[in-house]
């Protein structure tokens, strides 16, 4: 679903990822580790073409992102839900607005938007928060909600960039039981987090990154 | 909030510039007015060669006066120049002493038609009387006429460049409106990107915004064009001379038209291409 081969990314001069290869199978769920400034988000952005490589390519559900049209990439994007590290909720529109906004842009009816929200909003447990602001939400809280953005339109793979950094211990494996749920489904989720929390005893596999290289991979 | 106070603006720099738009329309409206009445007052004098027969002078005014473009033809005999002469130079008849004959031409008085006036029709009829036999000389207010025509094709000139001037204005004036909202959500934009909105989706806002300013903006230009003519109609009972001067009120339902397309074609344009 996902593949790296031999990717290099640089900011001016300073190399943030070198000679990524890896392989993100169709329904798997895996992680990727690292302390901060390893390179984490910038690997996922390369995922979701926020991001383009300097060399090598990047195949993501069967499209090669080097040779996909510009007018393509909103409809690559529909198919990769985000979790981003900084959330991107719009301070100006309400927790059901911001979730619903990814499917208006999809051209979904009122109606069929109002469930799906309804139905996610249920998923991360804040459906008492619909008509709140981003900016009255807790931490954990605007987590959650920008997970239920993620989700909403059921792509076909969920990237989530340190979902569970404001979160405690029990909130953070709640998170988890969301993932899986979601997984269960189909969907291949791919996530970066230095909690080892996350994925202690799950059995799953997990990709380390450092200093940009991967080096190496283990199972939680 | 304050991207309402920057909507306000525009829409009333809008306004304002479709005021001068209908100033610039109103002005070149009453050039062409005017200089379609003058022709009412132009007369075209052909003075005749001396000693035609009585019948041949008959048969060329019937002639005239069957011209399309022709109004009136009066017969100014030779007898009738020479009083009109006399009773001009009252006491001082003495400078006609010295003749031992009448040195006045006969001639026609003719007047022109003034709908049906042209400066080219009339020079085409002074160029068919030049070449009769009958005609000795010919003699029309051309200075003033050629003035009224180079002054009428003057202001055509600058009206043209008055609106030109407006209408990139306008563009600009939503141009900029556009940029400036179009920066201030910059953040917003960057995530309805990434949660896969095509360029019509982000753009369709703006163009709402963007034709309703140039709309808005239209209607305030109505508002206040239409109290530029009533001002007029007001002053027009102090000063009659004004009452001269005619409105073009039909341009006014298309204020609101222009704006809203120059509106539209001002956020294409700020808009550019949205990249991913
Ligand atoms: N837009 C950018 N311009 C310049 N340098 C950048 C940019 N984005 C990231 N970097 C640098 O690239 C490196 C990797 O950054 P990245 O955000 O991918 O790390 P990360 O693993 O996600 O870290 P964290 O765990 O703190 O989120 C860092 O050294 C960072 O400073
Ligand atoms: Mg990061």
């Amino acid at each position: 679903m996902i593949t790296f081969n031999g990717v290099t990314k640089a900011y001016g001069n300073y190399r943030a990822l070198s000679d990524i290869s890896l392989n993100i199978r169709k329904g798997e769920m895996a992680f990727m580790t690292g302390p901060s400034g390893a390179g984490k988000t910038t690997l996922l952005k390369l995922i979701y073409l926020a991001e383009r490589p300097d060399t090598g390519n990047i195949i993501i559900a069967g499209y090669n992102t080097a040779t996909l049209k510009e007018k393509s990439v909103p409809f690559l994007r529909r198919n990769i839900g985000v979790v981003f590290q900084d959330f991107r909720l719009l301070h100006n529109k309400t927790v059901y607005d911001n979730i619903a906004l990814a499917l208006r842009i999809r051209g979904i009816a009122q109606g069929e938007i109002k469930n799906r929200v309804d139905n996610v909003l249920k998923l991360v447990g804040l459906r008492h928060k619909a008509e709140g602001y981003p900016l009255s939400l807790s931490g954990g809280e605007s987590q959650r909600i920008a997970i239920a953005r993620a989700v909403v339109g059921e792509p076909t793979v969920l990237l989530a960039d340190e979902p569970t950094g404001n979160l405690d211990y029990d909130n953070s494996i709640s998170i988890m039981d969301i993932f899986r749920e979601i997984n269960a489904k189909g969907t291949t989720i791919f996530i970066g987090t230095h909690n080892h929390d996350l994925f202690r005893n799950t059995g799953l596999r997990i990709l380390k990154l450092n200093e940009g290289s991967l080096a190496g991979e283990g199972v939680g | 909030m304050r991207e309402k106070w920057i909507n306000l603006l525009s829409v009333i720099t809008i306004g304002f510039a479709l005021l001068i738009l209908s100033i610039t329309v109103f002005t070149l409206y009453n050039v062409e007015l005017i200089a379609k009445r003058l022709p009412g007052k132009f007369t075209i004098m052909v003075y005749l060669k001396d000693g035609l027969p009585g019948n041949e002078i008959k048969h060329s005014e019937a002639l005239l006066k069957r011209d399309s473009l022709v109004k009136s033809v009066v017969y100014i005999s030779k007898e009738k120049a020479y009083r009109e002469l006399r009773h001009n130079l009252r006491g001082a008849e003495y400078i006609l002493e010295g003749l031992n004959e009448n040195p006045l031409s006969p001639s026609f008085e003719v007047k022109i038609k003034k709908d049906r006036f042209s400066m080219e029709k009339v020079e085409a009829l002074i160029n068919r009387l030049k070449s009769k036999p009958y005609v000795d000389d010919i003699d029309y207010g051309r200075q003033i006429l050629d003035f009224v025509q180079s002054f009428r094709t003057a202001m055509r000139a600058v009206g043209i460049f008055f609106s030109v001037l407006i209408f990139f204005a306008i563009i600009f004036v939503i141009y900029t409106t556009v940029k400036i909202l179009f920066y201030r959500r910059n953040e917003e934009i960057e995530t309805y990107k990434l949660l896969g909105a095509t360029a019509g989706f982000i753009r369709a806002p703006f163009l709402i915004e963007g034709g309703i300013i140039g709309f808005v903006g239209g209607i305030f230009g109505v508002v206040e064009s239409y109290t530029f003519y009533y001002v007029l109609v007001r002053l027009a009972e102090e000063f009659p001379l004004l009452k001269y001067l005619s409105f073009p009120v039909n341009m006014f339902g298309v204020m609101p038209i222009i704006g809203l397309l120059l509106g539209l074609f001002g956020t294409v344009v700020a808009l550019g291409r949205i990249k991913y």
